[in-house]
């Protein structure tokens, strides 16, 4: 998929692991492994917001276009 | 689901138990009849329920046999129909409709319904010929009269298979969205 989530970087900067993020953000564990890994279809703007705030960085710090074609 | 609804499932149910207990009896019965009448032609004269092929048995064993195959392969088709049916009832979560195993099986009885629809237009062009020829079949019609009625649900079943296909694809995309 061309859209990278680079949610893994982002925590590692931040020293979060998968477990707080997700008590921070109100998010199951098992939907956060599925942003993770890159199994995800769609993102909510209200996910994104929390994660983001969660997080202290911008979308695009977490999201990123890769051009396969 | 609300006590109405819970009561016309459950009903239909029954009634659809009914209908394939009833077809696989059908079949059965018409299967044993044509071997009882290979040995004991005497039988022809009521094969199922007051069917007579008596004098087509005796312009043509062939033709008898034809005509013969044709019933019970529509017999046998319905069976299958309404054995999908009850798996379908079976399977079926109202909570969680959408699973490919459903619309599978809504292909297959659209699938069924159809060749149910073809072969009976087929059974009925073959008897039509046949009369014309001054063969005696009897009231074979009787079989297949309801051959509209298959194509019709094999058209409506198609429609809605292709509609679950639909509700798979958003309901995958709505569990994968965060």
């Amino acid at each position: 998929m061309p859209i990278i989530v680079n949610l893994d970087v982002m925590m590692a900067k931040r020293k979060m692991s998968l477990n707080e993020l997700s008590e921070k953000v109100d998010i199951t564990l098992s939907n956060l492994s599925i942003l993770k890994t890159g199994k995800a279809k769609a993102v909510r703007f209200s996910t994104l917001e929390s994660i983001c705030k969660a997080l202290n960085c911008q979308p695009g710090d977490i999201l990123e276009y890769v051009d396969k074609g | 689901m609300s006590k109405t609804n819970d009561f016309i499932w459950n009903a239909i149910q029954v009634v659809c138990w009914l209908i394939f207990a009833g077809l696989c009896v059908q079949s059965g019965a018409l299967i044993f009849n044509y071997i009882y009448s290979l040995f004991k032609p005497i039988a022809t004269h009521n094969l199922h329920l007051g069917l007579d092929l008596s004098e087509l048995y005796k312009q043509s064993q062939w033709l008898y046999t034809c005509v013969f195959s044709l019933i019970v392969t529509i017999s046998i088709i319905k069976s299958i129909v309404f054995f999908y049916v009850l798996r379908l009832f079976k399977v079926i979560k109202v909570t969680q409709p959408f699973t490919t195993e459903v619309s599978a099986l809504i292909s297959k009885i659209s699938y069924h319904a159809f060749s149910i629809g073809v072969v009976a237009y087929v059974a009925d062009r073959f008897v039509n010929n046949l009369m014309h020829k001054n063969y005696n079949v009897g009231d074979v019609g009787r079989y297949w009269d309801d051959m509209g009625a298959y194509l019709m649900m094999s058209a409506i079943l198609f429609v809605i298979a292709l509609i679950f296909k639909k509700g798979i694809e958003l309901q995958n995309e709505s569990d994968l969205t965060v």
